[in-house]
């Protein structure tokens, strides 16, 4: 039975509608993310769950009972808030106390559960400090050993790392896997960040205007993205209209609009051929070849180095495509040579294309 | 060249109020000090030398120390009572709706803006014998005789408090915009309820704001003077009168000089101490 | 989640009753038709308005409070500006001792001030004279114009000026241009609350008026001290009315809760 599930969850707000039939299962011990921009309900999502806003309809289940009505403080949620919204009038040790008090646990036992805590997040040392005395990490870790210290039924985390400058944003990426990993609790993380989304949770759900688009693994995400939103918001890819032209066994031929050009793409059983669709390729699986050997060709317009590796544009017929190679000394092809592209048929990801269809 | 006079600048700014205030603030202050250490002789007035008579007279005399005593209670009741007013209102304010927020805080902030004696003659309206509370209540049948109000402490406490809450609720106001929302919902989260969050959560963090909405309240009503003049009238002399006393009719103004010293010293003194115990309790999670 | 219950709005209600009461009975009791301090019901009357023109002591007072509150509001933010700019702009040993000293009129108890400036005018010998009360008023309100032009002053970005001098203008014009528009909304604001502090003043004042330099709020103090009757009501419904006028101009100008709360 899923940890927690979401229902058919509806918000209305006067003008608009925040969230429109979200749908959502999570297996208990699961990571998952709600990835999208800022206004796609991503927060209001994890508000209704928190107990914080009321949903217009549908509803949420946690263990298989809904939780229509419980109020915030008795779903037993633990939260990791954006501004961290630490006690700043109590200690350390105090913050994380406090719901462990709320709780009635008796003092002997709340110490102890307070110094493992604050041990799984490596701050035993700074128990008696006040949060304005801590940086930015420290507190983020305060705030997450207080979410964890009421052993919650599900652990929240609103943009938890969105304040935290971009080193020190890597290395709690990894440190919050680490500590979910081996506390078990089931996770959800709202955030607008896609590579913190793809770096640490089981799944994500990609949300566009109150709608889930795709709910997929990292990997699945990344590499055959369904939608046009998933595919530009999730990594770098270039987009290509075209036409299949003709399906055979595993490989269908891609007609591309405009040239004659056909290159092969991996078949998708719903899409028949003279289907209309998007080609999504991603920059480090396309290749820089002499013209002949391309299944397209243009001029290279810019060469970025990027130090661990180079970004190629290259301008075609029908677009410009982007293409990265690892940094292994000078690139072989100057700005303003005809080059050729070329890619593995597994590697193009069609997405049926919607405005064409 | 160029830094030499870009520190001039400041200066030359602040140069004409700067001579202002030397002037008609710090010479003021300096003769009414050396004054109240004259000697009065009736027929001649202030005369020079040097006594410490008119304190010894202010702190020893039983006719100024009931004076003394007096104001300290007025302010004291005054203070206890814009806390338990104040700081709620200041409360409920700050969990009002968008239009009803500013709305109400005008209304009542902005009695602020409003004379002293025009406010304080309201209050002389309402309290007389006659005057609209004992009319109301005994045609209601409430009261069978007129309720003093008018030249009783509590009268001049009441009106007190009128003028001052004001500024208990724009000092605890200022302490709630510090608060991060959020905490009420991490709270929340954590199992607390509504007034577990108020008590264990917002009051700690408006402890401040109170404290220093209660100074400026003792401040203002400790050396309050048109408010006591006319609620309190002529027998219930606070510092202020009776130093206006000594200067425009008894006309002994070492004396007067003597107590309006006193009643700075023991302001600034209130203000300081009060202000180093803030500091220092509060220094550590305070904004 | 976030409203008050019903216990919270009683509290409410009762307390905004109780700021209001004051002002509304006296509003109320200046529309008797009676001599006698009776709160009107049946029938209303403006002749307590009427008798104020007859009163020339109340009209003079009237009038010199306005023309005192207009030029010491004004000579209050001529010397309030500079020591602003000063203050926001630069920073230089004894700069928090300077901002102290030109706040302390608000901590000083104003029947201090007001035997402070006694001694000191008759010292000089100007008492009872109009420049003096003009120059004691000027002290006392000088604090709140600073407020106010300081905050509009350190509120804004000081990139900004910078933006302005590296696109090429000189420091006046970026003062002109830049700082100065920045600061008006401070500097009316300021204005208009210095005005009121000189208009509503009584305690420091009513040390150093005399008969030839009476404001208004020494009159009315003066003149509740003797009797109060209806005809000072409707005194005090002027200036009301006066002060709520002048509280429409600070919102349209600078923001009413704005200036009460600070920034809000």
């Amino acid at each position: 039975m899923a940890k927690i599930a979401l229902r058919g969850l509806t918000k209305r707000f006067a003008a608009f509608t925040a969230l429109n039939g979200i749908d959502l299962a999570i297996e208990p011990g699961e990571f998952v993310g709600l990835l999208g921009p800022s206004g796609c309900g991503k927060t209001t999502t994890l508000n209704i769950v928190a107990g914080f806003e009321e949903p217009t309809s549908g509803e949420v289940l946690l263990d298989g009972r809904s939780l229509r009505g419980v109020p915030a403080s008795q779903r037993g949620m633990g939260i990791v808030f954006q501004s961290y919204a630490l006690f700043p009038h109590l200690t350390v040790a105090e913050n994380v106390a406090f719901g462990l008090e709320m709780r009635k646990i008796a003092k002997p036992a709340r110490q102890q559960k307070v110094k493992e805590a604050l041990d799984l997040v490596r701050l035993g040392h700074l128990a008696d400090r006040y949060p304005r005395q801590l940086s930015g990490g420290q507190q983020q870790r305060v705030a997450l050993a207080r979410a964890l210290a009421i052993e919650p039924a599900l652990l929240l985390l609103d943009e938890p790392l969105s304040n935290l400058d971009a080193k020190l944003r890597e290395e709690m990426q990894v440190e919050i896997r680490a500590i979910q990993r081996r506390v078990g609790t089931t996770t959800i993380m709202v955030t607008h960040d896609q590579a913190e989304a793809l770096a640490t949770c089981d799944r994500i759900a990609v949300m566009d205007a109150g709608r889930i688009v795709q709910l997929a693994d990292p990997l699945t995400l990344y590499d055959a993205p369904t939608s046009h939103f998933a595919a530009s918001f999730v990594g770098r890819s270039s987009q290509l209209k075209a036409r299949i032209a003709s399906v055979e066994g595993g490989r269908c031929s891609i007609l591309i609009d405009g040239i004659a050009a056909t290159v092969p793409g991996a078949a998708q059983p719903s899409l028949p051929a003279g289907s209309a669709v998007v080609i999504a390729l991603r920059p480090e699986k396309v290749r820089l070849v002499p013209p002949k050997d391309g299944f397209l060709h243009g001029r290279l317009a810019s060469r970025v180095f990027q130090g661990s590796s180079w970004l190629f544009s290259v301008e075609t017929a029908i677009g410009a495509v982007l293409s990265s190679e690892p940094h292994r000394g000078a690139p072989a092809f100057n700005e303003g040579d005809h080059v050729g592209l070329n890619w593995r048929p597994e590697d193009a990801a069609l997405i049926a294309d919607a405005h064409h269809g | 060249m160029a830094e030499a006079s870009r520190s001039r600048v400041p200066l030359l700014l602040s140069l004409p109020a700067l001579l202002f205030f030397a002037a008609l603030l710090v010479t003021p202050l300096v003769m009414i000090a050396v004054l109240s250490f004259q000697s009065f002789d009736l027929a001649t007035g202030a005369t020079g030398g040097a006594t410490l008579s008119n304190f010894a007279d202010t702190l020893g005399d039983p006719y100024y120390h009931t004076i003394f005593l007096r104001t300290v209670g007025i302010a004291l009741a005054t203070t206890v009572l814009c806390v338990l007013i104040g700081a709620p209102e200041a409360y409920f304010l700050s969990r009002m709706r968008a239009p009803w927020r500013s709305i109400f805080l005008i209304v009542t902030l902005s009695p602020l803006l409003i004379s002293v004696v025009v406010r304080t003659l309201g209050w002389a309206l309402l309290f007389g014998r006659n005057g609209v509370i004992n009319n109301v209540a005994s045609g209601l049948g409430l009261t069978s005789a007129p309720i003093p109000m008018l030249y009783t402490i509590q009268g001049v406490v009441i009106a007190l408090v009128h003028v001052a809450v004001p500024f208990m609720i724009i000092s605890v106001w200022a302490a709630l915009q510090r608060l991060d929302p959020k905490v009420v919902r991490a709270a929340q989260s954590l199992g607390a309820g509504e007034t577990t969050i108020f008590i264990r959560i917002i009051l700690p963090q408006i402890v401040p704001g109170i404290l220093s909405g209660s100074l400026i309240v003792f401040a203002l009503a400790a050396s309050a003077f048109a408010t006591p003049a006319i609620i309190g009238g002529r027998q219930l002399k606070v510092v202020a009168t009776a130093t206006y006393d000594e200067f425009l009719g008894t006309l002994n103004w070492p004396l007067g000089a003597a107590i309006a010293i006193v009643l700075l010293i023991v302001n600034a003194t209130i203000m300081l101490t009060y202000n180093r115990l803030l500091e220092r309790r509060y220094a550590r999670f305070a904004q | 989640m976030n409203r008050n219950g019903p216990v919270a709005l009683l509290c409410h209600s009762l307390f905004v009753i109780f700021m209001l009461a004051p002002l509304i009975v006296v509003m109320w009791m200046s529309l008797t038709p009676s001599n006698l301090l009776s709160l009107p019901t049946s029938s209303f009357s403006l002749r307590w308005f009427r008798a104020i023109l007859a009163n020339p002591q109340f009209v003079s007072a009237f009038w010199m409070s306005i023309v005192l509150g207009v030029v010491a509001a004004t000579c209050a933010m001529a010397l309030a500006v500079p020591a602003a700019l000063a203050l926001a702009r630069h920073s230089f040993p004894g700069r928090e001792a300077l901002v102290g000293l030109f706040l302390s009129p608000l901590i000083i108890p104003h029947v201090v001030l007001g035997v402070a400036f006694l001694r000191f005018f008759t010292q000089v010998n100007i008492t009872g004279s109009t420049a003096g009360l003009l120059a004691s008023h000027v002290l006392i309100i000088f604090p709140y114009g600073l407020r106010l032009v300081l905050a509009a002053l350190t509120a804004a970005d000081p990139a900004i000026e910078r933006a302005a001098i590296s696109l090429g203008a000189s420091s006046w014009t970026v003062f002109r241009r830049v700082v100065f528009p920045l600061m008006i909304p401070g500097v009316a604001g300021g204005w208009v609350i210095s005005f009121i502090q000189s208009f509503d003043e009584v305690t420091m004042t009513v040390f150093v008026a005399t008969p030839s330099s009476m404001t208004l709020p020494v009159k009315m103090y003066h003149y509740i001290e003797e009797s109060i009757d209806p005809l000072v009501a409707s005194v005090s419904t002027v200036v009301i009315l006066l002060t709520f006028l002048l509280m429409v101009l600070v919102d349209r100008i600078y923001g009413l809760d704005r200036m009460l709360v600070g920034k809000g």
